[in-house]
């Protein structure tokens, strides 16, 4: 039911496993804080680290904790192998930052900030920030109010060859152990 | 006639056309009741989202092979509770079969929690529906033998597909390099798997049976000295590298049991008419000349160019020599096959070592090609400069070998008669007369293979395949130019959509300015 091949959810259940206490492991549906997730390699460095967590987890403050079916959601959407469809609609989940489903000026302006750095040398200021937004939406708001919708999104994002392989994750390091049918069966 | 704000008529001209364009192409329903079931959970007070527009873009891009779920009697209607929505859902899953259900499931954003209820559910109700059929005991048992042997074909497969021979340096080549180098790599790859299926295939009726059952060993047998892995001469004479050593009488020896072979004279290599350590001798230069030119070609040069010329670019990695280099290689290979039975070995050992030295080389020494590379003609060009001149060339050479010329008097599992195949006859002609029980292949190799009447029916079907498969692939040319053209005029048709619909809401926001000219006309029409 996941985009992911049997090694590869493989692999996640070993990395998941690795960022448990030793006590949460023997838990029968664990669920890891939004800090201990941020402390995957993979995840470090990306600049929407907590909304990636935040749109994926279940839980219902919507703390970013992670049980380890959100975690394969979350490789899954971001695997070679989804579709253009499943990526921009969570590419555009993750850029809602409000979550009231269009990505209106205030949403805008976070993922630019995001983008360009915590640090206010390398932040825009207000002029460019408007500038840059108004670009924006005069290229992808067809209906004009001002917001992008979902079907706005993805119209723009079909225009660009690249997003598929650039919105995409991947965890390191190959497999060596035995196939365990007991934890496949759940999620084939 | 002023228009005081919207027109109506306009915006449903525009919805209507995109509606018509929906049902003109649209695809499925599916995925977009689970979006809609989705945004009605987490927001429950929008309640009209699913607007035509927001559809039609969500259908407009299920361009990848989605199964369609249209002809089943599948009604559009947005006006359903999320309750009912989820009970369509389950019953379009129900409809289809259980690769397309996966691949539906699998396109859903939903989280893997709905998606493991949605599944269960569909195939409780299928469950259910199913009439009670009664499995008899022997079905019972052939079912559970089918479910077996699929469990254990998936579990090969997925072993070999954890193989992954090289796959990390491949993917580090790709990424810093493209795709043209990671064409060499992968073609290198594609030649020692041939290599290994065909050393399989000879090693598991040549070379085993000759090494499991070895002639005796005479008096001046020479020692090993290093020098032999150059000349191919000296020790290796003597071994299974060489069919000099493989006896005729040793499949006699296997069949009956009894291992009283006369000691053969020694095979000395110069004094054969073939001299086989010539083609290894071929094959090691040919590894040792690649070796001298990447040495020199990448390495002196990148660092000539560094200190000496101070420039900043390093060599580009000139992928076509080096695959013509392989290929070259690989045929001196297939040409040395009827000689030295163990080459495939050698060949084999020859590509590990050069995939390594390359890897090396190339991370070293040489930046990324600056032109892009037309990746899938050239392999295309590879694979068939490997198959016409190179396989061909050396599959007429050995068969000429094999039926024209006189095999060596003293040496060889051959000696003796005139040609081999003429052996390869005899030997069968004494094997029935041993064993009287394999008459039956007397009479196949009668009206099997000596009948030309085989050989013609033979290349007709080849002929007939080949056809065939032209064909096939010039249908699919056409079906390429025209999805080509229909991608066209789809973008011809969004465009015209998209500047239709802002125009329109253009015009919807500029209420004020139409009433104050239309006004104005009126003023000016008065006076």
């Amino acid at each position: 039911m996941t985009f992911l091949t049997k090694q590869e959810i493989l692999l996640a259940h070993r990395r998941f496993t690795e960022l448990l206490e030793g006590d949460e492991r023997n838990h029968p549906n664990p669920r890891v804080p939004m800090d201990v997730i941020l402390t995957l390699t993979e995840l470090k460095s990306n600049p929407f680290k907590k909304r990636i967590c935040q749109v994926f987890s279940t839980s219902e403050n919507r703390d970013g904790s992670l049980t380890f079916e959100d975690f394969l959601d979350l490789l899954s959407a971001f695997s070679d192998s989804a579709t253009l469809e499943i990526k921009s609609h969570y590419a555009f989940r993750i850029f809602d930052f409000d979550d009231d489903g269009t990505l209106d000026y205030g949403d805008l302006e976070k993922l630019v900030n995001c983008l360009t750095g915590e640090t206010a040398d390398t932040r825009l200021s207000s002029e460019e920030m408007r500038q840059l937004i108004s670009n924006i939406l005069d290229e992808s708001d067809i209906d004009k109010d001002g917001t992008v919708n979902l079907s706005e999104f993805q119209h723009v994002i079909s225009r660009s060859p690249d997003f598929v392989s650039s919105f995409a994750l991947f965890l390191f390091y190959p497999v060596f152990s035995v196939p365990n049918d007991a934890i496949l069966h759940c999620f084939i | 006639m002023c228009s005081s704000g919207r027109s109506p008529a306009d915006e449903e001209g525009v919805h209507d056309s995109f509606s018509q364009l929906i049902a003109e192409e649209s695809q499925k329903e599916g995925p977009s009741d689970a979006i809609e079931l989705q945004y009605q959970q987490r927001n429950p007070e929008d309640k009209d989202r699913g607007t035509p527009l927001e559809r039609a873009s969500i259908k407009d891009f299920a361009r990848s092979a989605r199964p369609s779920i249209r002809g089943y009697g599948v009604e559009v209607d947005t006006t359903d509770s999320a309750g009912k929505k989820q009970e369509r859902l389950i019953q379009n899953l129900q409809n289809l079969s259980a690769v397309d259900r996966v691949r539906l499931l699998k396109e859903m954003p939903l989280n893997l929690s709905e998606k493991k209820s949605l599944r269960r559910l569909t195939l409780q109700m299928t469950k259910q529906t199913r009439s009670s059929s009664n499995l008899r005991c022997c079905s019972y048992l052939k079912f559970h033998i089918i479910l077996a042997l699929r469990h254990s074909w998936y579990n090969c497969l997925s072993f070999l597909h954890s193989l992954h021979l090289w796959q990390m340096p491949l993917k580090r080549v790709s990424g810093r390099f493209g795709s043209g180098v990671l064409s060499y790599f992968l073609f290198l790859k594609t030649l020692l798997f041939f290599n290994m299926f065909l050393f399989l295939v000879l090693g598991s009726f040549l070379v085993v049976p000759q090494a499991v059952y070895p002639p005796e060993q005479l008096e001046n047998r020479k020692s090993f000295t290093g020098l032999e892995l150059f000349t191919g001469g000296g020790y290796f004479a003597n071994t299974l590298l060489y069919y000099g050593y493989y006896s005729n009488h040793t499949l006699h020896s296997c069949s009956k049991n009894n291992i009283s072979s006369p000691p053969k004279p020694e095979c000395d290599s110069k004094s054969l008419s073939y001299n086989m350590p010539l083609l290894y001798r071929f094959l090691i230069i040919d590894f040792i000349f690649t070796l001298l030119a990447t040495l020199f070609g990448e390495l002196l040069w990148r660092s000539f160019s560094d200190k000496v010329l101070k420039r900043n670019r390093r060599p580009g990695f000139d992928i076509a020599k080096n695959v013509l280099d392989l290929i070259y290689g690989q045929t001196l290979a297939w040409l040395g096959l009827l000689f030295a039975p163990l080459l495939p070995a050698v060949q084999i050992l020859k590509l590990l070592l050069l995939f390594y030295i390359k890897m090396s080389s190339v991370m070293m020494n040489c930046q990324a090609p600056s032109r892009a590379y037309r990746v899938s003609q050239m392999t295309t060009i590879f694979i068939t400069l490997l198959c016409f001149p190179s396989f061909l060339g050396a599959s007429v050479c050995v068969t000429y070998t094999m039926w024209r010329l006189p095999s060596s008097e003293s040496c060889g599992p051959f000696r003796g008669n005139k040609t081999m195949i003429q052996a390869g006859k005899q030997r069968i002609v004494e094997l029935v007369k041993e064993n009287p029980n394999l008459y039956f292949l007397a009479e196949a190799h009668t009206y099997l293979v000596e009948n030309p009447l085989v050989l013609f029916v033979g290349a007709t079907i080849f002929l007939i395949v080949i056809y065939f498969q032209s064909q096939v692939v010039d249908g699919q040319r056409k079906i390429i130019a025209l999805l080509q053209e229909q991608i066209e005029n789809e973008g011809e048709d969004k465009k015209f959509l998209i500047t239709r619909l802002q125009s329109v809401h253009e015009r919807k926001r500029t209420p004020a300015r139409n009433l104050t000219s239309q006004v104005s006309l009126w003023n000016g029409r008065l006076v």
